[in-house]
């Protein structure tokens, strides 16, 4: 088999690990679907350009979310913009469905999002990192580019919020 | 230990990021704490709940990456391609300069030698010039015209 065929099955299989997740927490630190779905794209063409150079294996996952980041927040600076929230999933949410306590998952992702909004922009990068990526406490510090004992706390205390909250309606 | 300590053991222990050693405690104290077990229960909800939604992956990404990736590829896959403009060029400045280095030291070797059969001929030659010197008689030159002898050698050559 030739280089360019086994690049390609790398390829293909770090893709299909990372894509769904991946694009989760882009879309839901930019709340725009094409933007993320452009972003998305980019830094899987950049990964398939530079595979060769990432030499450390493990690291390919962390690789691949600081670049996706990069891309994010240079998105933010032309932009000139905090990351927004969809507003629009909250709309069919009437208050009388939490008093109802029967909360349908849809409904729950609603109101996820709406709580995501409520909190600091680093509380909530470290949650959407691992719920929606499920990377482990060092990946995330690895990406941010900070301690994993300080991922810890905000992960910790962005749960705890969000539980808080949500827990009385479920 | 308070339930704001297992609170975060739980999240570890939700996260696999716990020691297999502490997993016992956060077990027997959800098994005593029921507000504990409400904490737990929601953590685990929400996740499975945001698991269910990533799942849930446009199809139409693969088309539009994919077809990068295989335009990318073709591109690559030519041999004169913009990637390897700069891979080509250096092969031929390095042929360019092999090709220059032999020259070089095929030019230095030729002018060795031609160096080495002159400095050759100008030691003969000094040898030479040294023989017919000292066969000639001694020649005295004085400063003064007045003087006897300007050129003592030819006089004595006479006499």
């Amino acid at each position: 088999m030739d280089k360019l065929s086994n690049n390609l099955i790398e390829f293909t299989l770090v893709y299909n690990r990372h894509k769904s997740a991946l694009y989760y927490y882009i879309y839901k630190m930019l709340n725009e679907k094409m933007v993320a779905e452009d972003i998305l794209q980019n830094v899987f063409l950049k990964f398939f350009q530079n595979m060769e150079a990432i030499k450390n294996k493990d690291a390919i996952a962390a690789w691949i979310y600081r670049t996706a980041r990069n891309e994010i927040y240079e998105h933010l600076r032309k932009k000139r913009s905090r990351p927004e929230f969809p507003e629009e999933d909250l709309s069919y949410i009437d208050a009388n469905d939490y008093l109802d306590g029967l909360i349908e998952r849809k409904e729950l992702k609603a109101l996820i999002i709406s709580e995501l909004k409520t909190m600091p922009p680093e509380q909530r990068e470290v949650y959407l990192l691992k719920e929606y990526a499920d990377l482990s406490y060092r990946e995330i510090s690895a990406i941010l580019e900070i301690e994993e004992e300080l991922v810890k706390s905000r992960l910790f205390k962005a749960r705890k919020k969000l539980i808080e909250r949500i827990s009385k309606l479920i | 230990m308070n339930c704001e300590l297992y609170n975060e053991m739980m999240q570890q222990f939700h996260d696999g990021e716990l020691e297999k050693a502490k997993e016992p405690f956060i077990f027997t104290h959800l098994a005593e704490c029921e507000e504990c077990r409400e904490f737990f229960k929601s953590m685990s909800f929400i996740s499975s709940s945001i698991q269910m939604e990533v799942k849930d992956f446009p199809q139409r990404i693969d088309e539009k990456v994919f077809g990068k990736i295989r335009t990318i590829s073709d591109k690559n896959s030519l041999l004169f391609s913009p990637r390897k403009i700069p891979t080509l060029v250096s092969c031929a400045l390095g042929i360019i300069i092999i090709i220059m280095s032999v020259f070089i030291f095929d030019s230095e070797t030729e002018y060795k030698q031609e160096m080495h059969l002159a400095l050759k001929q100008i030691r003969y030659q000094n040898e030479k010039i040294n023989l017919l010197m000292n066969t000639m008689p001694e020649v005295r030159v004085r400063s003064k015209l007045s003087d006897a002898t300007i050129i003592q050698g030819n006089r004595q050559v006479t006499q």
